[in-house]
């Protein structure tokens, strides 16, 4: 059994102005020990996939479909039964840490809160595993820092401390939302670096939602490329990276610079620009972008198939040329 | 032997913090903190560093937006901190800068057309509407944008266009020098590129200078022709891109080319990397000797003593600021 | 250029869709606003061609009709007040005042505060302080002593009340317009005006002043209905404008004293005036909504 089955996910915004289609026809697998990274860019749907799973969509915002965590629907969950999977079995870690974290509060009472809340735990036994966690995030002198407020934490810090908080009660699945993306890229290379041991040792799945694809590239076994609310491609990360077959994956890889390569003068850049989720127009989202476009594609929406590598992709190509 | 169009020399900007208790003076934020290079014709620089390097800060100083608390600005030969303000303003015809928010850099309540034209009515009133219009007409497809869309409002635009507007302001008046802060960094990754190339096509086709700030090395490598990098204010290495990357010879440019991640799942997992320790010391206080030392995995007491200087490594493109450089 | 979209389709229209228009079109869609600005356009209109609707001119006597009540016959729709002057024509006449005063007053405390709002919140650090001082110390002095003071050295003249007005609601809507501008200068397109060379008189009228106009107008819908009470208060009190012309403060005053016997000269112009009052707040009100700063 999977531990996060998504099917045919849809979500809706009503808005004053129409209708948003924030996503369209999701479906796919996280299993246990596995590490996905979600790539996609403004209006991919992608972090608005995970606010449904974890049920904290905003309140203009409707979900169909199904979503289940080990083996349980989740859609339809009553606020308290939702409480108890998430923070618990299910946690998310989000890209601002600064605005996550409550700064009227100290780091020690919205830790030990989780802990007596969800585990039953009295203060003491809560406080010593939250310096325990902290610990081992890495933040030195943690004894002491568990006192202090978040907004006396650094950046990179008050990531460990999300962290840290995300993983209190050995969640099952941690999705984390472009965490490191406001980080600098060596406070980056540590918060990669931990959430890797940590994966090895407590065996957490990971659910990472990030655009750069270099994140993905370090630590996610399995892509998932979401362009316009849909799955443009879900594959293995060698096949994503070494032979894409969707062409919006293919033309994000040759658009970005790599350190270790001189490229030639120009970038291949992607022509065009992401699309509007109010005004979605019928056929593949990608159409008006795409250098292989032809005739099915501005009026027929391509379902995800098998593709070469193993991984599935929504296009109506049948091989890139 | 080119002549460098500009030329700073041990700039600082420091910003006056109040200090603690009534009467105890203010204690400096020392932001930017003596940095001195050269920027030729045509050439493009790329500024890198993390959060609390100062580069933005350098980048706003150098164009006098902010005020440079010691130091010389040359630009083609006029050293800019000891001009008047009036001439001042009118040297800004000659240097522009693109910011790092697209939307927020245009007003609101002016159509784009307006906000292009704005600065050739500021240095040309002599222009009539019409010829104006022309100019914005002209340089609007030169950006990539369609120039029947001149009377629209900036948030009817994309954020890859909203910069774009921007590129054309920064470019109608045809400046020698452009400084770009962050100017990807808000914007999409399909983006991204074609933004870079733009900005390059431009340099080539008008023989602009650019000052290329940005955190992300990756694509400072792939557009600038010199990269230096800075960390707490001050300048740790400077050297042509391909070097910084093949053979850098200071540990912090090491430890950030490690740190970038490449979207190549072999290489960058079989990839060696040195993580810093600790944590960016605060530029109010920064420490005795090399800024970097508290983080450096080479540093002994020579380095919290002295201020290692800027010196020639190898070739004289190639500057780095550490005491043991040779060594590593 | 390649990095353009291959053209499949583009709907170019060449005027855009400006923020003014949109806040427009959301003020349209509140009905409470809509009706205020009809019903206050219908006294508008009623004001301005006052002569035209009675036969009676306003400062007329009849002598034999003193203090009637509404009479179809003879065109008094009003009835007459306690000179025998037609109430109907004299309540559109202090329409008229009362209007002027509240929208002329308003005005002049518009471009005043404005201008010394911007300029103080512009160049901030001690040209602020001083100047927000010199608004503080203002804002200590009572205001009715200075009315009276004015009224009692320059005789009851509506220009002077004008100018009274205008002269006190200008401290607010300066604290107001430095408070937007301390906000708008520090965002970047203010920055981007700086380093194109714009001089500092371009970047406070031509950049800031436009940005801040959402507060100021919905502050100065809500000042008109407070500086008309205000003139009212003033006329209640015997200080207001001069016979034979009339406001509707002055025609409540006098109407209040002969309440019971002639309740008609009070409910008219108390009607007019409470009613004008409530149009220009759910005015006010829908304008703050639609020109909400989030939407900017």
């Amino acid at each position: 059994m999977a531990l996060l089955e998504v099917e045919n996910l849809n979500i809706r915004f009503h808005t004053p102005d129409g209708e948003v289609a924030a996503a369209t026809n999701l479906s796919f697998a996280i299993n246990e020990g596995d590490s996905l990274g979600i790539v996609g860019e403004s209006g991919s749907g992608k972090t608005q996939m995970f606010l449904a799973i974890m049920g904290l969509l905003a309140k203009n915002g409707s979900v169909t479909g199904s979503i289940r965590f080990q083996g349980r629907e989740l859609i339809g969950l009553s606020r308290t039964q939702l409480n108890a999977i998430r923070g618990v079995d299910m946690a998310m870690i989000f890209q601002d840490p600064m605005t996550s974290l409550n700064p009227f509060l100290r780091v020690s009472r919205q830790m030990n809160e989780i802990l007596i809340e969800h585990k039953g735990l009295s203060e003491n036994d809560a406080d010593r595993q939250a310096i325990a966690m902290l610990e081992r995030v890495g933040i030195p002198d943690a004894a002491r820092r568990y006192r202090l407020y978040p907004h006396e934490f650094s950046g990179g810090m008050r990531q460990r401390v999300m962290i840290a908080m995300a993983l209190l009660c050995r969640p099952k699945l941690l999705i984390a939302d472009e965490p490191t993306t406001a980080l600098d890229v060596t406070v980056q290379a540590q918060i990669l670096e931990l959430l890797t041991e940590l994966r090895q040792e407590v065996g957490t799945s990971i659910a990472m939602i990030t655009h750069d694809l270099g994140v993905i590239a370090g630590l996610c076994d399995q892509v998932m490329v979401m362009y316009g609310g849909r799955v443009a491609e879900r594959a293995s990360a060698e096949t994503i990276f070494y032979h894409p077959q969707h062409p919006y994956t293919q033309g994000l890889l040759q658009s970005v610079p790599r350190l270790d390569q001189k490229t030639e003068k120009r970038l291949v850049a992607i022509p065009g620009q992401p699309p509007n989720l109010q005004k979605l127009s019928a056929g593949c989202p990608f159409t008006p972008r795409c250098p292989y476009r032809f005739e099915p594609c501005p009026t027929l929406v391509p379902q995800l198939r098998p593709a070469a590598g193993g991984g599935f992709k929504a296009c109506h190509l049948e091989a890139l040329p | 032997m080119t002549q460098p169009i500009l030329s700073v020399r041990d700039l600082k900007v420091h910003f006056p913090l109040r200090g603690k208790g009534l009467f105890s003076s203010s204690i400096p934020l020392k932001a930017v903190d003596g940095v001195s290079f050269d920027l030729f014709p045509r050439e493009t620089l790329g500024i890198v560093g993390e959060s609390g390097c100062g580069k933005s800060t350098l980048g706003r100083a150098i164009l006098h937006l902010l005020p440079p608390t010691s130091g010389k600005v040359v630009w083609l030969g006029e050293d800019l901190t000891l001009l008047p303000s009036e001439a001042l303003r009118r040297k800004r015809q000659e240097m522009q800068i693109v910011f790092q928010d697209p939307l927020a850099s245009l007003d609101p309540r002016m159509t784009i057309g307006d906000i292009i034209a704005e600065p050739l009515r500021t240095f040309q009133p002599h222009l009539t509407k019409s010829q104006i219009q022309d100019r914005v007409m002209e340089i609007l497809p030169q950006v990539g944008l369609n120039p029947f869309m001149r009377n629209r409002y900036p948030h009817e635009f994309s954020g890859g266009q909203c910069q774009r507007i921007g590129i054309a302001r920064a470019m109608i008046l045809k400046p020698k020098l452009i400084i770009c802060d962050e100017p990807v960094s808000a914007l999409d990754v399909s983006i991204r590129a074609q933004i870079v190339n733009l900005l390059q096509d431009l340099q080539e086709k008008f023989g602009i200078s650019l000052i290329f700030i940005s955190h992300d090395l990756s694509i400072v490598r792939h557009i600038c022709h010199r990269i230096m990098v800075l960390y707490l204010g001050r300048v740790m290495e400077i050297a042509p891109a391909a070097e910084i990357y093949n053979h850098p010879r200071h540990p912090y440019t090491k430890a950030l080319i490690s740190a970038v991640p490449i979207p190549d799942p072999r290489k960058e997992r079989k990839k060696q990397r040195t993580l810093l320790k600790g944590d960016l010391p605060s530029p109010v206080a920064p420490p005795s000797g090399c800024v970097f030392r508290t983080r450096c995995p080479q540093a002994d007491a020579r380095c919290a003593a002295e201020v290692p200087i800027l010196e020639t490594a190898e070739n004289e493109r190639h500057l780095v600021a550490c005491h043991y450089w040779r060594t590593t | 250029m390649t990095d353009l979209p291959l053209p499949l389709e583009t709907e170019i229209t060449p005027l855009g869709r400006s923020l003014w228009q949109d806040a427009r079109r959301r003020l349209f869609k509140n009905r409470a606003a809509v009706a205020s600005l009809i019903i206050l356009g219908i006294i508008l209109f009623l004001a301005i061609f006052a002569p035209l609707l009675s036969p009676h001119p306003y400062d007329e006597i009849y002598w034999d009709r003193i203090q009637a009540p509404p009479d179809f016959a003879n065109a008094h729709w009003f009835g007459t007040d306690g000179n025998g002057r037609d109430l109907f024509i004299r309540t559109l006449y202090g329409a008229r005042v009362s209007l002027a005063v509240g929208i002329l007053a308003t005005l002049v405390s518009l471009l005043i505060g404005v201008t010394y709002g911007a300029v103080s919140g512009y160049f901030g650090g001690k040209v602020d302080s001083l100047m927000m001082r010199f608004v503080d110390v203002m804002y200590a002095m009572p205001f009715m002593f200075f009315v009276i003071l004015l009224m009692v050295l320059f005789g009851r003249n509506i220009y002077l009340i004008f100018a009274a007005l205008g002269a006190v609601e200008w401290l607010t809507m300066a604290r107001i317009v430095r408070g937007q501008t301390l906000s708008v200068k520090r965002r970047e397109f203010i920055e981007a005006a700086r380093a194109g060379g714009v001089r500092t008189y371009g970047i406070i009228f031509r950049h800031i002043v436009p940005n801040i106009l959402g507060p100021v107008i919905v502050y100065a819908t809500l000042t008109i209905p407070q500086v008309i009470l205000t003139e009212s208060f003033i006329s209640f009190l015997g200080l207001g404008v001069q016979e034979p012309l009339t406001s509707w403060g002055v025609l409540i005053s006098e109407g209040a004293r002969v309440m019971e016997e002639s309740p008609w000269m009070l409910v008219f112009p108390a009607i007019f005036l409470a009613t004008t009052l409530f149009c220009f707040n759910f005015i006010g009100d829908g304008l703050r909504d639609a020109l909400d700063p989030k939407d900017r």
